[in-house]
């Protein structure tokens, strides 16, 4: 047997690991415990704080309006905690309260009930809190639904999974996903071009499947398929603040790692940021374009940080990269990057590019 | 449409089944083709032959997973489409492919495989494993991956993405990606030579 048969051979493996690998299956709620140690966060400390919370905590079945002390917020609330040892300024507070949402939906498969608690809006990234009770749930495993699928308008939005979890007080499981905004790059030619553009978007979460994590093996806990319908706004007419254009040194190359990349100065238009991210679009010429993906060279952005205007700075984690090349070797993408917190428009000073810093 | 009543729609013989599968499943079977042939035209038909042979297929076969079923079609259409042009240029993307597979090949066969073909001891398809065979033994070896290592390894050389989509599509590092995918290859490399692949 040679490589090459190996790789056609490739073509008879079972579906089930096919469709495994396909869209809406993300890293960060799959287990690898036998290849490489986890690196998800996991909360080991309730707060008092988020319990007080949650007793104060409404039901609604859909909702538009933001909504005051949600979970979520609690949440996000630890994570800035974390990130910069101190607590959430009031503005910054108000800003995460407008921008969340109570759901309250609960769906109940042989007596497990998962609870679609809240969800925040965000231009760039959105978060979703699931609460699961009716099974017992141990403080020393790991738990993460099988298959997980966000809809946005009937079309699969991009995401990021399981970003947190933990077991409450009260006994329950809450799991923290993210997923990132659509772009027209998740549309298909038959797809409508102003799918995403109506005023509120129609969202769809599917769970399926939750299993426990023991270390050494996965056990099925309850298996079903929970499915939620909610509306909220539409995250991409959230307000924006524009930044100069401007040009920064970048790389052209294949990837991140690669050693001889070249530097290269590349000119950024239309940098808006929000309360969740950045977005920008730039252009380059590479030259030449070659038929492999996997030759092509690309323009390779350096870091991006949020600068805050006490001073303070924080990297953005890129969540969006569309690429457009022409036939004469001319690129352009888009970029967009999502804070770590959501964060006042008030108190963002600008952003930083590799060396160059961008004001307001 | 969910999958079950495509699936039904295939077996009452509507052609709206075609629609709905293009709808659904177009866009991500068109960049499965255009990522393996690194050829618009090629993918575009590739497309159409795999709602062909879905519409042939189905029934009487009915597929648990619907993606993969057609995803399945879709590769193996690529791949007889390269071995029908024999067209090195067209081939760039598996050579890359193929040259990070040679990792996984144990020293021995390596030789073997390269004695044949300077000497010409036998036809290459003689020589071949049966795809049935190696994709049996392929199974064996992914269902005792974990599964984080097994998608990014069926992303790189079942789906053919770069390391660079890999790494976008699961929000990871591309160096996370290719350290994952070189522990995965001498994984796969340890397990053909306990296996003892006979040649």
């Amino acid at each position: 047997m040679n490589a090459k048969e190996l790789l056609e051979g490739m073509g008879a493996v079972d579906e089930r690991f096919i469709q495994e690998a396909d869209g809406g299956e993300h890293l960060n709620g799959v287990p690898d415990s036998g290849m490489e140690k986890q690196s998800r966060t996991k909360r080991r400390h309730w707060g008092a704080a988020a319990a007080c919370i949650a007793l104060l905590l409404t039901v609604t079945s859909t909702a538009i309006a933001g909504a005051k002390n949600t979970k979520i917020q609690a949440w996000l609330s630890e994570k800035w905690a974390a990130l910069t040892g101190e607590q959430l300024s009031s503005v910054q507070q108000h800003t995460i309260e407008s921008l969340s949402l109570q759901i309250g939906q609960s769906v109940t498969k042989e007596g497990t009930t998962v609870t679609l608690d809240s969800y925040l809006s965000g231009r760039e990234r959105s978060w979703i809190l699931v609460n699961v009770t009716g099974i017992p749930f141990s403080e020393q495993s790991r738990y993460y639904f099988k298959k997980w699928k966000i809809k946005i308008n009937g079309k699969e939005a991009g995401g990021s999974g399981v970003m947190s979890e933990e077991v409450g007080e009260d006994g329950a499981l809450q799991m923290l996903y993210s997923h990132g905004s659509p772009s027209k790059s998740n549309l298909s030619l038959l797809d409508p071009p102003d799918l995403f553009d109506t005023e509120t978007w129609e969202m769809t979460l599917v769970l399926d499947g939750l299993f426990e994590n023991k270390g050494d093996e996965q056990v099925l806990v309850q298996e079903g398929r929970w499915k939620f319908r909610f509306t909220v706004p539409n995250a991409k007419n959230a307000v924006t603040m524009p930044l100069a254009d401007t040009v920064i040194q970048a790389y052209q190359g294949r990837d991140e790692q690669e050693q001889d990349k070249k530097q290269t100065e590349v000119a950024l238009t239309n940098i808006c940021f929000s309360e969740t991210g950045v977005s920008m679009r730039y252009a380059g010429d590479l030259g030449y374009v070659c038929k492999d993906p996997m030759l092509q060279e690309r323009i390779l952005l350096p870091r991006i940080e949020l600068l805050l205007r006490d001073g303070r700075s924080m990297e953005a984690e890129i969540v969006k990269e569309t690429i457009l090349l022409d036939e004469s070797g001319k690129v352009s993408g888009e970029y967009g990057a999502a804070w770590k917190v959501p964060v006042s428009l008030e108190e963002i000073a600008g952003i930083r590019l590799g060396e160059t810093e961008i004001f307001r | 449409m969910e999958d079950e009543k495509i699936i039904t729609l295939f077996f009452a013989r509507d052609e709206q089944a075609i629609f709905e599968t293009a709808s659904l499943y177009g866009a991500k079977l068109h960049r499965l083709a255009a990522q393996i042939t690194q050829d618009e035209r090629d993918a575009a038909e590739i497309l159409n032959d795999t709602y062909l042979r879905a519409w042939n297929t189905i029934p009487p076969n009915k597929p648990e997973y619907f993606f993969a079923y057609l995803a399945k079609i879709c590769r193996n259409l690529c791949f007889d489409r390269i071995d029908q042009r024999k067209a090195k240029k067209r081939q760039a993307c598996l050579a890359v492919l193929t040259k990070e597979m040679e990792e996984c090949i144990p020293a021995a066969n390596k030789i073997l495989s390269g004695v044949r073909m300077q000497a010409g001891v036998a036809e290459e398809v003689e020589a071949k494993m049966e795809a049935e065979q190696i994709g049996g033994m392929l199974n064996c070896f992914l269902e005792g991956l974990p599964a984080q290592s097994r998608m990014i390894f069926m992303r790189r050389y079942w789906y053919a993405d770069s390391i660079r989509e890999i790494a976008l599509f699961y929000g990871i590092s591309e160096s996370k990606v290719k350290t994952r995918l070189h522990r995965v290859r001498k994984a796969l490399r340890g397990y053909l030579e306990r296996e003892g692949i006979d040649l």
